[in-house]
């Protein structure tokens, strides 16, 4: 196959400590300040006489990639891997600050969806705005046009302005505006993160129509199941640069072992072998029908599925997860007390289930620790970070414009409590 | 290396000094004309007075200088009636101040749009000068009516010929207006104090031009140097157009013509270098 993007030792460097703060006054004192011979009052402590790097960073290190025609590409990699500057950098959105990046065809890059939206116009009116910012002729939007409204479903309220569109029809129409744009290679972020999941259904049908034409799909996602089920192939981005590009089970499993820490008990101790023993390879989210998902109803039951290598039998051995919020709190912690499912050597998993009506609306991440008893305490001894993630919403079809009765519920988790009198 | 027919696109770090993508610019020519008709059509939404408004303002504005210039301050016009005498200079000054605004504003103000989609990023500026644009023509007729009505009413006025070069004033003032403005926004990207200068910058250009007072009054040996202002020849050129009757000199348009081309040229040269870069500094 042809590559149609070539990453050729790609950099890009982000100054610390002066971004968006650079005012004239701060580079007079600094300017004062060398006349006299003093140091930059504004610096870094310690920056000063040592590497002229200590206050820059590397968003991309050295980066090289082939991407080749086809391809459903994820991009995978902790917060501040560089994902998203990689994504801007393709996008023509930010400026490498060293090498190239070359690219075969037209490139569509969806890091927003319903970009130049403007509230007080029609529907109708910003499908020929925001196509034009996507870079479609307005022909092209003229003979687009109906397979649009249709995909988006709101033909009904195509000359309504979109401050009266519920937040389900906007997104729906952003996206149909970006789905329709034909481009040769499609790159995407998570845009349908607020999408019912009929809507979300119907877009990853869309875009899998598209790859299956032989486009190419750049997808850049927190959610791990969402890339699973997207995409085919992954590169493992760490520090600015690629560790890995592969088939994406491997690449998410890869992942996984990057966000394995462990911790040591004491020297020596006969316990701290557990670590070897036993290896995660793979975290499935899966719905009722043990299948794999990656957004969920409030009102379903979440499974979580992790699937273990015992390499050698350990007794006393437990498995524990925590859930935390988007913003990394902690809500909840479980464990499994099942101590005799490491006794046997080979593959095997557990699910633990989280039921139905207990989170609220958003995105959570899974942390899977095993615990190991030392004496008469519980230790943890490995933990892994961010080893799988989902998003929940509630159920609303969407078709309707703006309900007055608010379909998000603030706290970190929104149970179905019962009311009496 | 590979041919470079074989790709349609090559991003890298260098890039020639003036690089203004104007294939591009042209490429989303639709674009600037959905931006156009998205600022004209939402301007006055949710007010009562609607496009009155586009009739208001220069009005009152004028009537707000012929109080306090002329009755009040009691400065000359030259002979021209004073209504139509602020009106005029009124007419050009606020085109000009508004592709100023433009173009310092062109980073600040569209960074979400800019940070979220590539597309040519001078086509925002230009779109947002036709729509100045066509919100001057719509003076301009108003002012037409004005004058008419005045030239009925006996008052002494020599149209010329020339003012057939009324667009070149406009292009003029819109090039003046756009580079002297790429310019603050290039530094406001990493000066916010800019922000706040330029309300002075404004305003103190304003009085060195002949807008609320003829440059008549102004000491001769002051001329030459106010020449360099180019809205000093545009104003009284299209004041001896109007009326016939200005302190127009040729040499200032042909000064006025060189500062243009120059804040035109620093102010393309520093947005080329800025937009690149300037989503990490802002």
């Amino acid at each position: 196959m042809r590559s149609v993007i070539k990453i050729e030792n790609l950099y890009k460097e982000y100054r610390l400590g002066t971004i968006g703060y650079a005012t004239l006054r701060e580079d007079l004192q600094m300017l004062f300040a060398s006349i006299q011979g003093k140091p930059d009052p504004n610096s870094i402590i310690g920056s000063e006489n040592i590497e002229k790097n200590t206050n820059r960073i590397l968003a991309l290190n050295n980066l090289n990639l082939d991407v080749e025609q086809g391809e459903r590409l994820a991009i995978v990699g902790a917060n501040g891997a560089g994902k998203s500057t990689l994504l801007k950098v393709i996008s023509r959105i930010s400026a490498p600050s060293k090498g190239t990046v070359k690219i075969k065809g037209r490139i569509a890059s969806l890091i927003a969806l319903g970009t130049g939206f403007h509230a007080e116009l029609t529907g109708r009116d910003n499908i020929y705005l925001n196509g034009a910012i996507l870079g479609l002729r307005k022909k092209e939007i003229d003979n687009k046009f109906q397979k649009i409204i249709n995909f988006a479903g709101i033909n009904k309220f195509l000359d309504t302005p979109v401050k009266r569109y519920s937040s389900g029809m906007y997104v729906r129409l952003g996206f149909s505006v970006a789905a329709h744009l034909d481009p040769d290679i499609l790159i995407t972020d998570e845009v349908l993160a607020v999408a019912d999941l009929e809507f979300r259904k119907k877009s990853l049908e869309r875009l899998n129509q598209i790859s299956a034409e032989g486009k190419t799909i750049i997808f850049v996602s927190h959610n791990l199941n969402s890339v699973k089920k997207l995409c085919d192939k992954g590169i493992l981005l760490d520090k600015g640069t690629i560790l890995l590009k592969d088939k994406i089970e491997n690449v998410l499993s890869e992942y996984i072992a990057l966000n394995k820490k462990r911790i040591i008990y004491s020297k020596n101790h006969p316990k701290d072998n557990h670590i070897d023993s036993i290896k995660v390879i793979g975290v499935d989210i899966i719905n009722h029908n043990k299948n794999l998902e990656d957004v969920f109803h409030v009102n379903e039951k979440i499974g979580i599925n992790i699937t273990f290598e015992v390499k050698k039998q350990i007794s006393d051995t437990f498995t524990e997860i925590e859930l935390l919020s988007s913003s990394k709190i902690h809500i909840f912690s479980s464990i499994d007390k099942n101590h005799s499912i490491f006794d046997k050597v080979g593959i095997m998993s557990r699910t633990v289930w989280i039921g139905p009506n207990i989170l609220n609306k958003g995105l959570y991440f899974i942390n899977i620790n095993l615990l190991s008893s030392i004496g008469d305490k519980i230790k943890r001894f490995l933990v892994i970070d961010n080893a799988a993630s989902f998003e929940t919403i509630f159920p609303n079809n969407g078709t309707t414009l703006k309900n007055t009765f608010p379909d998000k519920r603030e706290g970190l988790i929104a149970p179905k409590l019962t009311w009496t009198s | 290396m590979k041919n470079k027919r074989d790709w349609d696109l090559i991003i890298s770090s260098e890039r020639p000094w003036l690089a203004l993508e104007l294939k591009d610019v042209w490429l989303y020519r639709d674009l600037i004309s959905f931006f156009v008709r998205r600022d004209i059509l939402t301007e006055y939404k949710q007010t009562i007075l609607g496009v009155l408004y586009y009739i208001i303002n220069p009005v009152f504005g004028t009537l707000i200088k012929v109080l306090i210039f002329s009755k009040i301050a009691k400065l000359s016009t030259d002979g021209i009636p004073d209504f139509l005498f602020y009106f005029s200079g009124g007419l050009l000054w606020t085109y000009f101040a508004k592709c100023l605004s433009i173009g310092s504003g062109v980073f600040l103000s569209n960074r979400d749009l800019y940070s979220q989609v590539y597309f040519p990023r001078l086509s925002v500026p230009i779109a947002n000068n036709i729509t100045e644009l066509f919100r001057s023509s719509i003076q301009i007729i108003l002012f037409t009516i004005f004058y008419i009505y005045f030239q009925i009413n006996g008052s002494n006025m020599n149209p010329s010929w020339g003012l057939i070069l009324l667009p070149v004033i406009f292009l003029q003032c819109s090039l003046l207006g756009f580079g002297f403005g790429l310019i603050l926004s290039s530094l406001t990207t990493r000066y916010r104090d800019l922000n706040f200068l330029g309300g002075y910058i404004n305003s103190f250009w304003m009085y060195i031009s002949p807008i609320v007072y003829p440059l008549s009054v102004i000491p001769e040996k002051w001329h030459f140097i106010l020449s360099f202002n180019p809205m000093v020849g545009l104003v009284e050129l299209l004041r001896f157009l109007l009326f016939g009757q200005s302190s127009f000199h040729l040499a200032q348009i042909t000064n006025g013509l060189f500062t243009t081309i120059l804040l035109l040229i620093i102010g393309l040269l520093l947005f080329n270098k800025t937009e690149k870069t300037f989503l990490d500094t802002v």
